[in-house]
C-alpha cells in the first residue's frame, strides 16, 4: 500500500496519466486591438456527445489578432475518431463585437501530436 | 636483582650486570651493546635496556637514560623498575613511560546490517521511483510534441 501512495503521484508527475493531445488554435479577425475588441471566447465541445471540454473567455491583453491558444487533453474520449467543435466569438466589453465575430471549426485530435484549427471571423459571405 | 627475578643467560648481559653490581659503570654500556646486538629473548633485551638506562642515569646522561628506558617499554610495555631504583631513576622510567607514543586503539567495526534484502529497503523504491519516473517524463518530453504558449495562453481540455 505505501508502494502504491508513491507510485501514483510519481506517475501524476510524469505525465505518465494517460495520451496526450493538443490543439493549436489560431483566431484570425479584422478587429483592432482594444477599441473593436479586447477578448476572446472560446468553446471546445465533442462533436458526438455534445459534451464540454473547454470553455473559457481569454483577454487579448493588447496584442493583436491573429490569437492564438494551446489547448491539451489527457482524455482518451477527445481523440480521433472523435471529433471537436471549436466555438470562437471576439468580444468587447465581454459582449459580442461585431455580428459577425463569432465561428467555428471542427479537428480531430491525435494522441502526441499538435493539431491546428483556425477559426477565421469575417465579415465575408460564405465564411465565418 | 635490577630487572627480574631470574639470572640472565646471556654471557654478555651478564657480564653487564656484574659490572653494573660492582660499580664498573664503563663496562656496563659495551656489554648492553654487544648483548643487544644479537637476537635476545624479549626479557633479556628488557633487561639490557634497564640496565643501560640505570647506566646512563647514574653518568647524570637523563635524556639517554629515557630513551633507553623508551626501548624496554617498546619490548614490554608492563615493564617497571624494581622498587630498589633510587627516586632519581624512578623519575627517570616515570618520564619515559609518559612520554611514550601513545597507541589508539579503535573499536571494532560495527557489524554489518543483517541481511535484508535490497528490494525490502525503503530507500531502494523511493530511488527506484524517483528514476523511473524521471525517465518516463523524459521519454513522454522528448517524443511527444511541445506546444508553446499562444498569446491567449494555454487551457486543459477536460
Amino acid at each position: 500500500m505505501t508502494r502504491l501512495r508513491l507510485l501514483v503521484p510519481l506517475l501524476a508527475l510524469c505525465g505518465c496519466g494517460g495520451p496526450v493531445a493538443s490543439l493549436w488554435l489560431r483566431v484570425e479577425a479584422p478587429l483592432q486591438v482594444p477599441d473593436a475588441a479586447d477578448g476572446v471566447w472560446v468553446k471546445v465541445s465533442r462533436v458526438s456527445d455534445g459534451a464540454v471540454v473547454f470553455e473559457d473567455a481569454r483577454t487579448l491583453a493588447g496584442k493583436p489578432f491573429p490569437a492564438t491558444l494551446a489547448l491539451t487533453t489527457e482524455n482518451a474520449l477527445n481523440l480521433e475518431p472523435e471529433k471537436v467543435r471549436v466555438e470562437v466569438e471576439a468580444r468587447r466589453a465581454g459582449a459580442l463585437a461585431q455580428p459577425w465575430a463569432r465561428g467555428s471549426a471542427e479537428a480531430s485530435l491525435r494522441e502526441g501530436r499538435v493539431v491546428e484549427a483556425v477559426v477565421k471571423l469575417c465579415d465575408c459571405p460564405g465564411e465565418g | 636483582m635490577i630487572a627480574g627475578e631470574l639470572p640472565p643467560p646471556d654471557p654478555d648481559l651478564l657480564a653487564a650486570r656484574q659490572a653494573y653490581e660492582q660499580a664498573r659503570y664503563r663496562e656496563v654500556l659495551p656489554a648492553v651493546e654487544r648483548a643487544l646486538s644479537h637476537p635476545l629473548p624479549d626479557a633479556e633485551r628488557v633487561q639490557a635496556h634497564a640496565l643501560a638506562a640505570m647506566t646512563y642515569a647514574a653518568f647524570d646522561d637523563a635524556n639517554a637514560a629515557v630513551r633507553s628506558y623508551r626501548e624496554a617499554l617498546k619490548v614490554d610495555p608492563r615493564f617497571e623498575p624494581p622498587m630498589s631504583v633510587s627516586p632519581k631513576v624512578r623519575a627517570l622510567f616515570e618520564e619515559a613511560r609518559r612520554t611514550m607514543p601513545v597507541v589508539v586503539q579503535l573499536p571494532p567495526a560495527p557489524p554489518p546490517a543483517p541481511g535484508v534484502p535490497v528490494w525490502q529497503r525503503p530507500w531502494v523504491w523511493v530511488v527506484g521511483g524517483v528514476v523511473l519516473g524521471g525517465a518516463a517524463a523524459g521519454v513522454v518530453y522528448a517524443t511527444g510534441q511541445r506546444v508553446p504558449a499562444g498569446t491567449l495562453g494555454r487551457g486543459v481540455m477536460q
